[in-house]
């Protein structure tokens, strides 16, 4: 995968795309694509298959943390806006 | 479950890298409220408070800007600077190499990083500064001046903080910092709804039917984040005098999306950098209008970089070469394949599939939101996609974090 982003970051942006595209027409091109695009939206249905998912209990477990740090950590920093917003009051104006 | 999250406070050096996160971000919620001087803040919000850009880049810095204080600006400069810098180590063959030497190398990049957020920085500051001119109180050389000093400085000094925390705390200290910044905003915006139930402007059906589509987001992003590819790795058995080493299988996980939330805060961040200098240039003004938050082609843009986002990110994150030639040292392979390339090149071949669906699905969360905002009415609350995705994305990464340190002292984890 990162070859093909130093690939795609190299290349001219201006000129030949290479031999192939100036022996081929447009349409057969064109066509070509179309069919990789295809074969690889098959392959991602394919390899998402095999993706393993969170259980219920890792699900509902891991949403119970994420929630319980969001309101621990909205309400600590609430209580710290509060106090420095008070406290500032005092030397500014 | 939670109680498993109270023994890391147990353990003293887990506890210390707790505090010393939380003393951090305490010291950038007091920056948050130390004005720049020079600004006449009730004009400000007057004049431009209602624009979209400016409550976009709000939302960054957790009220800092609609106050305009020292942090007004954020992390967003150091963001746009290290996305900068990690495609210019693709491009660069020479830099690709310093890359690769590993802690020396990497150093030198970082420490570029750091100028070109400076750079990134006062560009932005002028560029925030020339937006808001009319707010400005005197628009002679040296105000303007002083106000772009100490914006720059303030990102600075937010930068340090961040790696310091990554350095000793716990956690990303950037993301952290973007982390804070959006959810200072939940204790007002839950006030202000509360007030607004009880005049009746909002009715309780539409909170809970707020809440129950928030609390499902929530629950879809940490689904998503956990989806992972198992791919089988068989250890070979090595005898080692009269000892046999190995010979179990275990799996890499890759996951369906590896790159985490890091692709939503940088294309939204990126974002920012063309309205900045759509300021100087008259002329791309109608940047303004395209790139506004609501607008189809904002949107658009934003789901197409947060796909590729996530493709360069999970490429420059997860070296499959490496992690190949890793399995062969330690003479692991894939059932069915050779160790080295081959390996390597499935690797990649899965990674490419699944990754699709991991940035489609950050995509599609981070701009349907918008829609559901509307549909509900309650916009005290701004919980955008965006948000949402880092809120959970970061706090998620973070449990994670320190479940592993227990984990390495032998606790039970917490997240099983």
């Amino acid at each position: 995968m990162r070859q093909a982003f130093t690939d795609l970051l190299r290349r001219p942006a201006f000129g030949p795309a290479g031999d192939e595209a100036t022996r081929k027409g447009a349409v057969m091109q064109i066509k070509e694509r179309l069919g990789r695009t295809g074969k690889f939206l098959r392959e991602v249905r394919a390899e998402m298959r095999k993706v393993s998912w969170p259980d219920r209990k890792e699900l509902v477990s891991s949403t119970v943390v994420v929630v319980t740090v969001v309101v621990v950590a909205s309400a600590f920093i609430g209580l710290i806006d509060f106090v420095f917003s008070q406290g500032l009051k005092l030397f500014i104006r | 479950m939670l109680g498993a999250l109270a023994s890391a406070f147990r353990i003293p050096d887990l506890r210390k890298k707790i505090f010393y996160t939380a003393l951090l971000l305490a010291v950038f919620r007091i920056g948050s409220f130390i004005p720049v001087p020079g600004v006449n803040v009730a004009r400000l919000i007057e004049t431009y408070g209602e624009t979209g850009l400016f409550q976009f880049l709000d939302l960054f810095s957790g009220g800092a800007l609609r106050r305009f204080t020292v942090f007004a600006m954020g992390v967003n400069p150091y963001i746009t600077a290290s996305i900068i810098l990690q495609l210019l180590t693709i491009v660069i063959p020479s830099l690709e190499e310093l890359s690769k030497e590993g802690i020396e190398g990497r150093r030198k990049i970082a420490q570029w990083t750091r100028y070109g957020t400076v750079v990134l920085g006062v560009i932005q500051a002028l560029g925030i500064t020339m937006g808001i001119r009319g707010a400005v109180e005197d628009p002679g050389i040296l105000p303007v001046l002083l106000i772009v000093v100490t914006l720059t400085a303030g990102t600075s000094f937010l930068m340090w903080l961040g790696e310091k925390i990554s350095e000793h705390g716990i956690g990303n200290g950037i993301s952290l910092i973007i982390f804070t910044g959006i959810i200072a905003r939940l204790p007002a915006g839950v006030h202000t709804t509360a007030i607004s139930i009880g005049r009746g402007g909002i009715s309780p059906l539409n909170v809970v039917l707020f809440l129950v589509l928030g609390l499902a987001s929530i629950v879809g992003v940490i689904w998503i984040t956990l989806g992972a590819r198992r791919i089988p790795v068989q250890y070979a058995k090595r005898v080692v005098g009269r000892r046999v080493y190995g010979g179990q299988t275990t799996h890499i996980p890759l996951r369906v999306n590896q790159a985490g939330v890091i692709p939503v805060i940088f294309a939204s961040s990126l974002l920012t950098f063309p309205l900045t200098i759509a300021q100087f240039v008259p002329r791309l003004g109608f940047l303004m209008d395209w790139l506004r938050g609501d607008s189809v082609s904002y949107m658009i843009l934003y789901a197409v970089l947060v796909v590729a986002f996530t493709y360069f990110y999970t490429a420059i994150t997860f070296n499959v070469t490496e992690v190949a030639n890793n399995m062969k040292k330690y003479g692991g392979f894939i059932p069915g394949l050779r160790p080295g390339r081959p390996t390597a090149e499935y690797l990649d071949r899965v990674l490419t599939r699944i990754t699709l669906v991991g940035g489609l699905f950050l995509a599609v969360v981070a701009v349907l939101p918008n829609i559901m905002t509307s549909l509900t009415r309650l916009s005290t609350i701004y919980f955008g996609g965006t948000a949402l995705l880092i809120v959970v994305g970061v706090a998620l990464d973070t449990m994670k974090q320190i479940e592993a340190n227990l984990l390495m002292r032998q606790y039970e984890g917490f997240m099983k």
